[in-house]
Order: structure tokens, then sequence, then C-alpha cells
């Protein structure tokens, strides 16, 4: 599946801190999604 | 590895460029929020022990060979001999679960898909400024 140049998948999820996390919060922002290996 | 991508994002001044940085980890929240406590995290960083973002966004599992190779190896060499500072974390020990980087823009369109190829394989930073321009101060 490729989603290059298109509109991102919306999800919604939650942080550490039992934030919501979802996509459309961060239309008029960049969102960097960065995604780990495991965490040595 | 994905220690020194964060520790490389950490001190430049996102704010000024309108990025805001979620980390995501497969691993337990456990481990993740002690991942935070001692990298000294700011972001926000979701555990998806289910994978699903992984697997939404295409981060796939390594074959052995894109792992075994001589950048990774001194990579963890450097772990395993103390060549840069690390804490000892248990982890879920999969270590053929590779990341990436997913860049969206502020209209909600994904300008850019980086899935890595190695454990070291990060996009380098010249290429993300490249996609999100200048930075406010500087666009008078």
């Amino acid at each position: 599946m490729d989603l290059l140049h298109k509109p991102c998948p919306l999800f919604q999820v939650a942080d550490l801190d039992q934030n919501t996390i979802r996509t459309e919060d961060f239309r008029s922002r960049w969102l960097w999604l960065l995604f780990h290996r495991h965490l040595a | 590895m994905c220690r020194e991508h964060v520790l490389q994002l950490q001190p430049i001044d996102w704010e000024t460029r309108r990025v805001s940085i979620v980390i995501v980890s497969f691993e337990e929240e456990r481990y993740v929020r002690r991942y935070r406590d001692e990298a000294g995290i700011q972001w926000p960083l979701i555990s998806d022990p289910s994978r699903a973002l992984y697997r939404q966004f295409g981060m796939e599992k390594a074959k052995l060979r894109q792992i075994m190779n001589w950048r990774s190896l001194r990579g963890y060499l450097g772990l395993v001999f103390g060549l840069r500072r690390t804490v000892k974390m248990p982890t879920n020990h999969d270590y053929l679960q590779l990341g990436g980087d997913v860049l969206v823009d502020p209209h909600g369109v994904i300008q850019l898909i980086h899935q890595s190829q190695s454990p070291e394989d990060r996009p380098k930073l010249a290429e993300i400024f490249a996609i999100l321009g200048p930075a406010e101060k500087e666009q008078t």
C-alpha cells in the first residue's frame, strides 16, 4: 500500500500520558511519526 | 540506534518549523515509559504493541541479511563495549522489527515515508528540511 502523497489514514491513539492523539489534530502543523525499532 | 536518531533531533527548534514529533514504539508501555524517563524525551510517545501503526505505514520485519551488516554490527559493538552511553533495558527482543519515519504535511497529506531497510537507516536531516521548507523566522 503506497500512501505517499495521499491523505494520511486517520488514527486515534493515546500516548503514555493518556493524551489522545488524532491525526486530524495536526492539521495546520507538520506531523513527524518516528517509528522506533527496539529501545536499545 | 533509534536513540541516536532521537538525540540528533532533540536540540533542533521544531516549533519554528511547526513540526510535532510523535515517537511510536512496539514495546510494552512499561518499557517505553522507562525509555522516556531515561532519555529525557519531551515528545509524546505511543506504545503500539499490536503494531497496528507499524502495519499501517508498512514498517516491516527485517530479513537477517538486513541487520547483519558491517554498519549495524559496528553500532551493536558500540553498545556492547560502552562506546556510547546507554541503559540496559529488557524489551521484547524483537530485533527484526524495523522502524521508519513518516512526515505528514499541514494538509494531512503524507510527504515522506521512509521505511528503514536496516537498523541505522534513517532519512537525512537535509532531506527532512528540504521537504519542510524554511522555518517561520526565515520566511520574512
